[in-house]
């Protein structure tokens, strides 16, 4: 299965008409995502699953069942949009509690056997050269985080640019 | 005065509100730190900057970056308040879980971008590694043990916040208390915290769907 996180509004997604597959997931904002309260109910009380119950409970196991996942967020100084960096708040779930050691430093164990391959796009018309520095190295560094692999990192200054990155 | 914010949204037991209270505790001008989940839009914030000398965030790493109600409070400054507040020193205190505090440079870079695009004067971070454990050793003196970095930290931070002087991120991590001990004691946290919900070890390994 295929993972689409994006941040667009449900009007400006549908006038893309992106090629999608059938076999693609798509996890929008639908105005009712609560923020992680960092609890560690996901590791500890309910493990697997967020204790928040709403749509966004179960990111961890959508994340475990993917193979690629696209990402597609304004650029927020550097970072996801409000929006995209709450699911990915969301979505630790899918990693364990305990650690290990990965290139040099501490990470999370992963729960799963699955290997995520990430393609972040951010989409701006006024990223700063620093912010886009910021955001590579973000992106490979979640990549890594969820033991997956950064495949792409991709700048595009409007929405409508998306239609030619999003395969 | 200098006005400090909460962003975790743990609430009154947070490190993040626990690491800015010892900040303030050094700072020689008065404080007033906000808690970010209990402000009603910005309006309020907004009032409060205004007066104020500094601005001090305080928030967790969160997936390498800041916590999703941060990044919405500044996409909400940036998009109604950007440029009034000019050259206004901005600093940061920011913690994680992990042992290396370096893994907090992309937090402190976004809050620093953030500064740039809002026409403020990002002047400085706190980085602390291993946040977990340091917030649990509330009754030891910050110049002692494990604190001694992390002490030594805040306080040149302080400093630099009542001077309004610009200085370069700190960076810390647990004093004589080396990583591979911190990460037999996590573990054990986390088993003593499963034994608690009632929990087997093979529960925490568990697999959905």
């Amino acid at each position: 299965m295929n993972l689409i996180i994006h941040d667009l509004t449900k009007e400006q997604w549908e006038a893309l008409d992106l090629p999608i597959s059938e076999n693609t997931r798509i996890i929008s904002d639908n105005g009712t995502i609560h923020k992680c309260i960092g609890c560690f109910g996901c590791w500890i009380k309910t493990p697997g699953q967020c204790i928040i119950p709403d749509e966004y409970q179960r990111m961890g196991e959508l994340l475990a069942k993917a193979e690629e996942v696209t990402v597609i967020s304004r650029c927020s100084f550097g970072g996801y949009s409000s929006f995209v960096k709450n699911v990915l708040d969301r979505s630790i779930p899918y990693i364990l509690p305990f650690f290990e050691i990965r290139k040099g430093e501490m990470h999370h164990k992963s729960r799963y056997e699955n290997h995520l391959a990430f393609t972040s796009i951010f989409y701006g018309d006024d990223i700063t050269e620093a912010e886009r520095e910021t955001a590579g190295k973000l992106a490979k560094a979640n990549a890594l985080n969820y033991n997956g692999t950064a495949k792409s990192v991709i700048f595009v200054s409007g929405i409508e640019q998306l239609k030619g990155v999003v395969q | 005065m200098i006005l400090l914010l909460n962003c975790s949204f743990r609430g009154q037991n947070s490190n993040s509100k626990y690491f800015l209270e010892s900040v303030a505790s050094l700072c020689t001008k008065p404080c007033e730190i906000l808690q970010l989940n209990q402000l009603h839009g910005t309006t309020e914030l907004q009032e409060k900057l205004r007066e104020a000398e500094a601005f001090v965030l305080g928030m967790p790493l969160y997936a390498d970056g800041a916590p999703a109600q941060a990044v919405e409070l500044m996409e909400n400054l940036y998009a109604q308040a950007k440029n009034q507040f000019p050259a206004k020193p901005v600093y940061a205190v920011t913690n994680l879980g992990f042992y290396e505090s370096r893994q907090l440079h992309l937090l402190l870079k976004i809050i620093k971008n953030w500064c740039v695009k809002m026409g403020m004067a990002y002047s400085g971070g706190l980085a602390i590694g291993g946040g977990e454990m340091m917030g649990g050793l509330r009754n030891v003196p910050l110049d002692q043990g494990p604190n001694k970095q992390m002490g030594e930290g805040m306080k040149k931070l302080a400093e630099a916040i009542c001077a309004g002087k610009a200085i370069e991120d700190i960076y810390v991590h647990p004093s004589y208390f080396p990583r591979a001990l911190y990460m037999m004691a996590a573990s054990a946290g986390w088993n003593s915290q499963r034994k608690k919900n009632g929990l087997t070890k093979n529960d925490l390994y568990r697999r959905m769907g």
